[in-house]
């Protein structure tokens, strides 16, 4: 090849580190470092960016759930706020009520017990007459506290103990008594006028034999002992 | 003793490969040590190829961040592997920052003819000469014999890397020596005169 002498030497030369050293460039070496440090800096900064950026979004949809599941249970509580609120009421007015009898027992004198037994002897009880229990009034043992309700206005516990202590217990017995079955009100209904006839007869024709038994014990066989026995008067059957 | 202190200055960094592998674990001090070695021979690299200062400085930091930054990723057996990469990088961005330029343009309508060269002048040349004669060559010309003759690259990668066909490598390559010996030629002017001999 042509020159090829030349082109060894250009490349000789070219490569030759220590002649090249000799070559009178200047660079400013700081100025690249510091070049280079700046860009690392912005790179690293980049390099974050795609972590920071899947936080953000984890933290966003974390929150978003977190509204969903609020707003859930808000949604749950306001249906079942009238509820509450109904339950509050009855125990508010059990409450009151419960401190009226308070109350009423401190301001009333306990009532004489001889006087109130005394029942008059012929004097059958009513039949009518129940046990009723009242709504939680026994508050024995019960320590009322500003903390377990703040309806209640915080009144001294030593109080409302001793006024407790007056009132009488009241016992209740429940008793789960099985009726006898009716007879099904569509049989009644069913029963033709004849059938309830006849059965009125059979029953008056039983209960005929049995008062002609109690008359006679020992009635004859002739004709006179059965004209006897149809003249039965009421007096006699007695 | 000057030439010594700056040689001892340069070479104060030795670089092994456990070096490269401090700074393959992202050590700042080893990183500092790669740039305080390598850092004017890349320099000087970049500029054979932009002729410009800032620029070649830039193409040099935006060298050693990917450096830095891919030197990770890399298994490098001796330190010569090593330095062919850093130096292959640095052609790489040298021809981004070529690329980028309005007047990067290939020339294909000057033919020149192929003269030979007194063994004589070839020897009196020096190095600073030649760097001097290259450095003037039209940029396309420059680029194509810089990395054919220079860096050793194959026509098919240069045209990989500009984007050009391989006769287009070829033809660019062949230009380029036409012109260097033409300005080879013209130093000596007594020579030039005394019509080259074929």
């Amino acid at each position: 090849m042509q020159n090829q002498k030349l082109f060894d030497k250009i490349r000789a030369s070219l490569a030759d580190e220590e002649a090249l050293k000799q070559e009178p460039l200047e660079w400013s070496k700081e100025n690249v470092w510091q070049k280079i440090e700046q860009r690392q800096n912005r790179k690293q900064k980049l390099v974050w960016w795609p972590f920071a950026a899947a936080a953000a979004l984890a933290i966003l949809m974390g929150g978003y759930i977190w509204f969903l599941a609020v707003a859930e249970t808000e949604k749950s509580a306001a249906n079942s706020a009238p509820l509450l609120e109904k339950q509050k009421t009855i125990h508010s007015k059990s409450i009151a009520r419960t401190k009226r009898e308070i109350t009423d027992l401190k301001t009333t004198p306990p009532p004489k017990e001889q006087k109130s037994k005394k029942v008059p002897a012929g004097e059958p009880a009513p039949k009518d007459s129940f046990i009723v229990s009242n709504p939680p009034t026994n508050l024995e043992g019960v320590k009322i506290t500003s903390k377990q309700d703040s309806v209640l206005p915080t009144a001294p516990t030593t109080e409302i103990q001793a006024v407790v202590e007056n009132k009488s217990k009241e016992r209740v017995l429940v008793v789960d008594i099985d009726l006898p079955d009716a007879p099904p009100a569509d049989h009644l209904l069913k029963t033709t006028f004849l059938q309830r006839f006849s059965q009125q007869a059979r029953r008056l024709k039983t209960e005929r034999k049995f008062d002609i038994k109690a008359l006679d014990r020992k009635p004859g066989n002739g004709i006179w002992s059965f004209v006897g026995q149809s003249f039965v008067t009421p007096e006699a059957k007695n | 003793m000057l030439y010594f202190l700056l040689y001892a200055q340069n070479h104060l960094y030795l670089i092994t490969l456990a070096t490269i592998q401090q700074a393959q674990k992202r050590d700042s001090k080893a990183q500092r040590q790669l740039f305080e070695h390598y850092g004017f021979t890349l320099y000087r690299l970049a500029f054979r190829y932009l002729r410009e200062r800032m620029e070649a400085e830039d193409v040099v930091a935006e060298s050693f961040c990917a450096i830095f930054e891919n030197i990770s990723k890399a298994k490098f057996e001796n330190v010569v592997l090593f330095e062919a990469w850093l130096k292959r990088i640095t052609v790489n961005e040298s021809l981004k920052a070529l690329k980028k330029r309005a007047n990067f343009q290939l020339i294909s309508d000057t033919a020149y003819e192929i003269l030979t060269i007194k063994d004589e002048i070839i020897e009196s040349l020096t190095a600073e000469q030649i760097l001097e004669l290259v450095s003037q060559l039209p940029v396309g010309y420059r680029t194509v014999f810089n990395l054919y003759e220079i860096e050793g690259f194959t026509h098919a990668e240069i045209a990989k890397l500009l984007n050009i066909n391989e006769g287009t490598s070829k033809s660019q390559l062949s230009k380029a020596k036409g012109l260097l010996q033409k300005r080879i030629i013209e130093l000596d002017k007594d020579y030039a005169k005394s019509k080259i001999v074929r």
